[in-house]
């Protein structure tokens, strides 16, 4: 049923079965793994979520060369330094970024239940961070690691308590130019993203009205000021032995007291009170405190619209506000915390509704990296640096997007110029794996006696939609090349791996047709 | 109706895809056609956007040094009269003519080859710069849609809007083409992207071999179908155009003037343009993007030079070296170009020596001094008479420039104008129509094609004009930001004279434009009561 149509948000309560398991997991995540989908499939979403989601809070371990700068200044290349060690010192900060980059994606491609990544890089394609920012500057690495873990601890947690813990986090505070903001000259540049990007949007969703104005923009960036983060060595004004971390700059900060919204209100605050704790909880909390006040169905809104386009369509003329406001309702009687909306879409009829399987365009990283997952492609072509340039090249370099609004997405991943790529480098993954691993892995799902089934499961776990029966007979035909049914069978219930090369030439029969590139 | 039938290609050399059986066959759908039968309108019109991503500073880019005003508001920016290069009472910023080819954007204004419009904006500035280069993009009117989603460019309604068939008939050589790695909202509509993005021929060759689609396009209606015919459709035109953009550049590349391109990324795209038009590919729109105008900090060194001053240098380069390639090559009568930036920058400087987002600003439209008409048009800035965010008020819709690059490149009627903006627009004639045949309507009276009397006027006036055949007239009268104030007539009118009561009870100046036969004539009347 279209989205239009859809008046309600009822529970969807049948056990899952292959297609359903496989959709669930492809958008919750990257791509199941066919163990990944065995554990799934006969569960109802309610308990499959729960599996999914997990309940622990660990956060993954740097690598061991990432340890070794993690905590480590370097001075800042722009600052009057000889050409030769500007360039030497932003090599240095450009191999570190691409490490922490391959470390991510190694997450991504790697990870098992509970799944972490997607949601993490869901908030992160919201609260963007340009590594290479302002035409000459680099954010250094160490503060893109931390903003990382930052985001996947606070994945599930209250969109207020993301708000403030972003606010400050150090990559934010270089990027937006809070850094340089102070009483004398407020830089209004975070505080406007804030509004428009991160949390409302310039105009609510439903009734079009202007959520906020430049007055409210400007006494905001007066909220804000004073504050800076330890980013490099020699850093004038930096506490010692803080490095990468946020501090308070009393001297920056303007005092005055601020109006904001209409009714909201920040107090002038005294020189005395003028340090870190009080300013925290008065300016910034308070700032978001206010903004959540005063704004926060519109932001409900906001955001339950990219948690649909995120996971369930993203196509930004389909959206229905009825169904945008259940969701948004939910996140305003949950105090705002994330945990419950995803819980409610994962478990929806709208979620598994037909309409809504197979339509989504997959992303680059969901393009690359569920292809590799699927295959079970090797770590060291990962730590190479291989997925990152093809992401790179997809248009969706992960922490360094176009700007601050992120990637348009939807359709516009897919153009003359990068599905033509799209299709190179997923023929270079494929011809890439051996063909007993290819067996093996494609053997997981299971032992088979009769040929059409395992077309038929093989078909669904990796396409969107069921095949018309032309295209089936010839999916069949390139499988089983020169042998019988039952020949081919006994072969593959066997693992030969002789099927392999069988088996890719249906890969790569797959991956030039239009559907490949949906889920 | 003949159709064409096209061959598959079943094995493409070095992507490793096996032979597969031809089991399945497209002969149905899609259907290229040669542009000149899908648009016999357009003739041989090339357009070049370059777009100015971040807000280009206008007033440091033609500077108002003979202001006093100017140097109150930027103590930290501005560019002294001294260091400001003067060409006809017009104060250049030196990046757009130091060290350029053949003079630079100086010479080019200098020689009628460059106009610079003033005042560029609309009602209502958006200082984001999404939303701001979405609306610029859009051809929207934001005081109407504030809230609208902006999902299709203005080009891409027009491209639509001729290609009623699109994806099932598509043109043979790609219509529009962005030189970057994805397509601008510009190109976009709701039958798909009209246009391409292409980075580099020979990878793009290289890779569009065998991605044709033998699947068919589906029909049912649903998401799924939309979204699997849109990367159909992508497939398809990535094969076909692949190949017709690498013979075009292959052979175009051979007879450029390369030698007179910069190393600048901008120039080496110009270059690449020159290829293909020198080559023959019949794309009419090209797209560029120059980032980062955005200078809310360090936007000028002390020296006057710094990030701004060097954009304009790459921007002032690509634009000289490229006209001069043309000219040499014998294609630049076909040639108009433009710079569009979703907004200019704040008139007095910020403390972290550059600037923050602003409304209005400057507009450059270059081209071959036939059909441009160059020099600076409308009114100086007002710095004395400010928005209450301290930015420049506008003088000219910004979708004035596109209406008339609609009209006078791509034959637009009016009524595809209005179906595309949702109103009409007066041209501010920057461009000469290179054919014109309003002689063939009307006659001149007291030399001019309208005689509009008395003029100026208490309010009443006589329109007067001599049609000397048959045909669909189109009068109205405009406001001076381009905006319609009235339609006087709008009909099917048998050859004669006609003198036409008309009444404009507001003091100021208007236009009155008469249109027939996709040709326009405007005469300017004072109102003065």
């Amino acid at each position: 049923m279209k989205l239009e149509n859809y008046n309600d948000i009822s529970e969807y309560k049948e056990k899952l079965d292959l297609r359903r398991a496989v959709h669930l997991l492809r958008r919750i995540g990257f791509h199941p793994s066919i163990e990944q989908l065995n554990q799934i499939i006969g569960k109802t979403p309610q308990e499959a979520f729960s599996l999914i989601v997990g309940s622990s809070n660990e956060l993954p371990e740097p690598s061991n060369s990432m340890k070794n700068w993690l905590n480590k200044l370097e001075e800042d290349p722009l600052d009057n330094l000889p050409l030769e060690i500007r360039f030497e010192i932003e090599g240095r900060l450009r191999s570190r970024y691409y490490e922490f980059i391959n470390w991510w994606l190694d997450l991504m491609k790697n990870e098992n239940f509970p799944y972490k990544e997607k949601f993490t890089l869901f908030l992160s394609s919201i609260w963007n961070i340009e590594f290479t920012y302002d035409t000459l500057a680099l954010i250094p690495p160490p503060l893109l690691y931390r903003n990382n873990q930052t985001l996947r601890r606070l994945r599930f947690a209250s969109y207020k308590q993301i708000a403030e813990e972003i606010t400050l986090d150090g990559s934010m505070l270089l990027y937006q130019s809070l850094f340089y903001s102070s009483k004398r000259g407020p830089n209004e540049n975070f505080m406007r993203e804030l509004l428009e990007l991160f949390t409302m949007g310039i105009a609510d969703l439903e009734t079009g009205k202007a959520n906020y104005t430049e007055g409210d923009i400007r006494e905001g960036s007066r909220a804000l000021t004073g504050w800076r983060t330890v980013a490099y060595l020699g850093q004038e004004g930096a506490p010692a032995n803080r490095p990468f971390e946020t501090f308070f700059a009393a001297q920056h900060h303007d005092t005055s007291g601020k109006k904001l919204f209409q009714y909201g209100e920040i107090l002038p605050i005294s020189n005395d009170d003028n340090n870190e704790d009080l300013v925290k909880e008065k300016e910034v909390k308070g700032l978001i405190d206010i903004i959540f006040k005063w704004r926060g169905n519109s932001i409900a809104k906001f955001i339950s619209d990219k948690i649909l386009r995120f996971y369930l369509y993203s196509n930004p003329a389909a959206s229905n506000i009825n169904i945008i406001n259940q969701f948004a309702n939910t996140m305003i009687e949950n105090n705002f915390e994330l945990l419950p909306v995803y819980q409610k879409l994962f478990t929806s009829e709208l979620f598994y509704d037909d309409d809504f399987i197979g339509c989504q365009i997959k992303s680059p990283v969901e393009f690359i990296i569920g292809l590799e997952r699927i295959l079970d492609y090797d770590f060291d072509n990962i730590s190479n640096g291989k997925t990152r340039s093809y992401l790179n090249s997809l248009e969706q370099v992960l922490y360094d997007p176009p700007n601050v609004s992120g990637w348009k997405g939807y359709r516009n991943w897919i153009n003359t110029n990068t599905y033509p790529l799209r299709v190179k480098y997923a023929v270079e993954i494929i011809n890439n794996i051996s063909r007993k691993k290819i067996v093996d892995n494609f053997s997981k799902l299971g032992k088979y006696q009769n040929f059409d089934n395992f077309l038929d499961d093989f078909l669904i776990y990796l396409m969107p939609k069921e095949l018309p029966n032309q295209r089936k007979i010839e999916i069949k035909s390139i499988l089983l090349g020169n042998y019988l049914e039952n020949d081919w069978l006994s072969k593959f219930n066997s693992q030969d791996e002789q099927l392999g090369e069988n088996i890719r030439k249906a890969l790569l029969r797959l991956v030039v047709t239009p559907d490949f590139q949906l889920c | 109706m003949k159709r064409r039938t096209f061959i598959k290609y079943t094995t493409i050399a070095g992507t490793g895809l096996a032979l597969v059986p031809n089991i399945l066959r497209t002969t149905e759908n899609p259907i290229f056609v040669p542009n000149e039968k899908l648009l016999s309108d357009f003739d041989d019109n090339i357009i070049i956007f370059i777009e100015l991503f971040g807000g280009n500073d206008g007033l440091n880019t033609i500077i108002p040094a003979e202001d006093d005003e100017y140097y109150k508001l930027r103590p930290n920016i501005n560019i002294p009269i001294d260091i400001a290069i003067k060409i006809n009472d017009i104060y250049f910023n030196p990046g757009l003519i130091d060290d350029v080819h053949n003079g630079g954007l100086g010479r080019m204004f200098e020689d009628g080859r460059l106009a610079i419009v003033e005042g560029i904006g609309y009602d209502q500035p958006n200082l984001s710069h999404f939303r701001s280069e979405d609306i610029w993009q859009s051809g929207i009117n934001p005081k109407s849609n504030n809230n609208l989603k902006l999902l299709e460019g203005w080009l891409g309604r027009f491209l639509s809007l001729k290609l009623p068939d699109f994806p099932i008939n598509i043109p043979e050589h790609p219509i529009a083409i962005s030189l970057d790695g994805t397509t601008p909202l510009m190109f976009k509509s709701e039958k798909g992207d009209m246009g391409i993005s292409l980075l580099d021929p020979f990878s793009f060759y290289q890779l569009g071999a065998g991605l044709m689609p033998k699947e068919n396009l589906l029909e049912e209606d649903s998401y799924y179908t939309k979204e699997f015919n849109f990367v159909h459709t992508i497939a398809t035109q990535s094969e076909r155009y692949s190949n017709a953009v690498y013979n075009a550049y292959t052979k175009g590349k051979e007879l450029i003037n390369a030698d007179i391109y910069s190393d600048n990324s901008l120039s080496q795209k110009m270059k690449l343009i020159s290829s293909l038009i020198a080559g023959g590919l019949k794309t009419k729109v090209y797209f560029l993007k120059l980032s980062n105008f955005d200078f809310h900090a360090q936007q000028m060194n002390t020296g006057y030079t710094g990030g701004h001053y060097t954009l304009l240098n790459n921007l002032s380069r690509a634009i000289s070296e490229f006209m001069d390639d043309a000219l040499k090559l014998g294609y630049s009568e076909r040639i108009t170009g433009l710079t569009i930036s979703e907004f200019g920058r704040r008139a007095y400087d910020n403390n972290s020596r550059g600037t923050d987002h602003g409304a209005a600003s400057m507009q450059f439209i270059f081209g071959n001094d036939k059909f441009i008409n160059g020099g600076y048009w409308n009114n100086r800035p007002r710095l004395d008479d400010l928005d209450i965010n301290g930015n420049l008020k506008y003088q000219t819709d910004y979708r004035v420039i596109y209406a008339e690059i609609l009209e006078k490149r791509f034959s637009a009627t009016n009524e595809e104008i209005k179906k595309v903006f949702g109103e009409e627009f007066l041209p501010l004639n920057i461009l000469e129509k290179r054919i014109s045949k309003i002689k063939n309507y009307l006659r001149k009276i007291n030399d001019n094609y309208l005689n509009v009397y008395p003029n100026p006027t208490f309010g009443k006036f006589f329109i007067e004009f001599e049609l000397t055949k048959q045909s669909k007239v189109n009068l109205s009268i405009f406001n001076t930001n381009g905006k319609l104030k009235t339609n006087i007539l709008s009909k099917n009118l048998e050859e004669g004279i006609y003198n036409i009561p008309c009444q404009i009870d507001d003091n100021g100046i208007y236009f009155i434009s008469i249109s027939v036969g996709n040709d326009r004539f405007t005469y300017k009347i004072i109102v003065n009561k």
